[in-house]
């Protein structure tokens, strides 16, 4: 399941995807809105999105992890528009039937996920506001 | 050939559009569009050079990449999802 959703996520409905009988773990991420970032103190964000080839990008991702590790499913959600403090931009759940290679695998997503998907958000602060980069891509 | 480029987040800002279109020779690259978009927008150039082309969705490192008027050709400033 890949999808990109306007409305709050769900965590419950990326884990609801991926769950079978034969499923052991479980692994998610939620990648959360934070007050502060380098040193300024955070209003809300505004993310956006080149959507087909962001859909392309993920499923190209999932893909490759299906592929390298012992997996039954993974699901990601990524939210676009305004998100206020606290709220989740991301969401991801990663099952197999046992947990070593579900954890690496949910790491594997989310660090590429960050350096490839043509996603970006814009910080606003009291006094302004910026276009982000991620670091270590 | 007439070239349409996607462009996001602060290109987008700093071209005023979604969008920015080009007369581009047939054969042209990937290379003569980007020299064409700094020369157009130089205020941009930093941006431009940090950003990645993708042509049908896809991304292209080659900037000898030769253009068809058909591609879907976006240039994607340095990315921020997550």
């Amino acid at each position: 399941m890949i999808e990109i959703w306007t409305q709050p996520l769900s965590l419950d409905a990326a884990i609801a995807k991926v769950s079978a009988p034969h499923v052991g773990a479980i692994s998610t991420f939620s990648g959360i809105v934070r007050n502060h970032n380098l040193g300024k103190s955070v209003r809300y964000l505004e993310y956006e999105c080149y959507a087909a080839m962001a859909e392309k990008e993920m499923a190209r991702i999932r893909e490759q992890a299906l592929q390298q590790w012992a997996l039954h499913d993974i699901a990601i959600i990524h939210r676009v528009g305004r998100l206020e403090i606290g709220e989740s931009a991301v969401v991801i759940a990663v099952a197999s039937a046992h947990r070593e290679d579900g954890l690496v695998a949910l790491k594997y997503t989310i660090d590429t996920l960050k350096a490839t998907v043509p996603i970006w958000k814009k910080e606003y602060w009291a006094d302004g506001s910026m276009w982000l980069e991620n670091c270590c891509g | 050939m007439n070239i349409k480029v996607l462009v996001f987040a602060q290109l987008r800002e700093h071209f005023g559009a979604s969008s920015w279109q080009t007369e581009l020779s047939v054969n042209g690259t990937l290379q003569d569009l980007q020299h064409q978009m700094i020369a157009a927008f130089p205020a941009s150039e930093a941006v431009i050079l940090a950003s990645r082309f993708a042509v049908n969705q896809h991304y292209i490192q080659d900037f000898e990449h030769v253009l068809q008027a058909s591609d879907e050709i976006a240039l994607i400033p340095p990315v921020s999802g997550g």
